[in-house]
């Protein structure tokens, strides 16, 4: 067996070669350009020698690109809810109106921001509070973001450990394909000498043969 | 068994209502508990399983250079039937991630339905690192003396 170890990485045939991973993992709002710099970076790095070492090249791209996706979505969660963060705030400042005193805060309607500075101030609060609440309110969702997100980078680090337990594996094929080949050579010779030693008539028949 | 004129009205409507009577209907109906199909194997999708034996011979092909013989067949099999199975699940995911995205308010629900479809990915990963370990083991080893022979 001759392992073919020169598969092409980013070629057309190379492509459609691959088509049994699916598509890219890209959702609206991914950059196309952005994963296929990631995953040209990663391919040409690890260089994946077979089809399986593709399918976890691939595992580890499509798993980067799923951490920091999960990443933004915690910042742009706590962002978007933000409002009942504030109006928690707000309620336990005994504020009042805070539904649609929140709502008008996150909307930057300015009167609304001014009113919510006054208060906070007021109480010597500040935004980190009103983060704080947020993260109480959303504890849950962020709780199985963060989860999602170290799972994704749990996968990569195992996807990566397996490349190499695989190619260990494959190195060490060679070496025991190496000796074996040797041991084949040896025999060859072994056989050759024994049964073309000449007798004294062939030795006779062989220029040089007596020398 | 009563025979109330309300009783009798239930029976009657009750016969009207004993689900769907054309073919489609009942072949509708019989998908009725079908949630996403990931706990169904992949061999046993009519779509899926004529994919199996195919990439196991390109993953032959790949890793060992030809097609092997029947017992490591049957090993790259069990690689191409996980691959496929983890396309499938992650192809399951990704409407919900979409959505994930677009509105931060059903962020709770969507999340609680991706770690429950992460069970299948987990399951998936577990039985591709196992055949692939399996498959180079045998795929990779030294031919037995007597097949150099």
């Amino acid at each position: 067996m001759s392992p073919s170890r020169d598969l092409p990485i980013h070629s057309s045939s190379a492509t459609r070669a691959l088509d049994f991973l699916g598509r890219a993992p890209l959702i609206p709002g991914d950059e196309r350009a952005g994963y296929d710099t990631l995953l040209a970076g990663i391919a040409g790095t690890v260089r994946p020698a077979d089809l399986i070492e593709e399918a976890w090249v691939r595992d580890v791209v499509d798993l980067v690109w799923e951490a920091v996706r999960l990443r933004r979505l915690k910042a742009a969660l706590m962002t978007a809810c933000a409002d009942e963060g504030m109006q928690k705030v707000l309620a336990g400042l005994d504020a009042r109106d805070t539904l649609s005193l929140s709502r008008r805060w996150a909307a930057r309607e300015l009167d609304a921001v001014g009113q919510v500075e006054a208060v906070l101030a007021a109480a010597g609060l500040g935004l980190d509070h009103v983060m704080a609440q947020t993260l109480r309110v959303r504890i849950g969702e962020i709780e199985r973001i963060d989860r999602m997100t170290a799972l994704a980078e749990a996968r990569r680090n195992a996807a990566l450990r397996e490349i190499a337990h695989h190619r260990a594996n494959f190195a060490e094929s060679l070496r025991r394909a190496a000796q074996a080949a040797e041991r084949i050579d040896d025999d060859a010779f072994e056989v050759v000498a024994s049964s073309a030693a000449p007798g004294p008539a062939a030795a006779d028949e062989q220029p040089g043969a007596g020398a | 068994m009563s025979d109330t004129p309300r009783a009798l009205a239930s029976r009657a409507n009750a016969r009207k209502s004993t689900g769907p009577k054309t073919a489609a209907g009942k072949a509708r109906a019989s998908r009725n508990a079908h949630r996403h199909g990931l706990t169904l194997p992949v061999l046993a999708d009519p779509a899926l399983a004529p994919e199996v034996a195919a990439l196991a011979r390109r993953l032959e092909r790949s890793v060992a250079g030809a097609e092997l013989d029947a017992p490591r067949h049957a090993l790259a099999c069990q690689i191409a039937e996980t691959l496929i199975d983890l396309r499938r699940v992650r192809l399951a995911k990704m409407p919900l991630v979409a959505d994930l995205h677009v509105d931060h308010k059903t962020t709770g629900p969507l999340t609680r339905k991706l770690l429950r479809l992460d069970r299948y990915e987990r399951r998936a990963l577990s039985r591709r690192k196992a055949a692939i370990r399996e498959f180079d083991a045998a795929a990779l080893a030294p031919p037995h003396p007597e097949e150099r022979s």
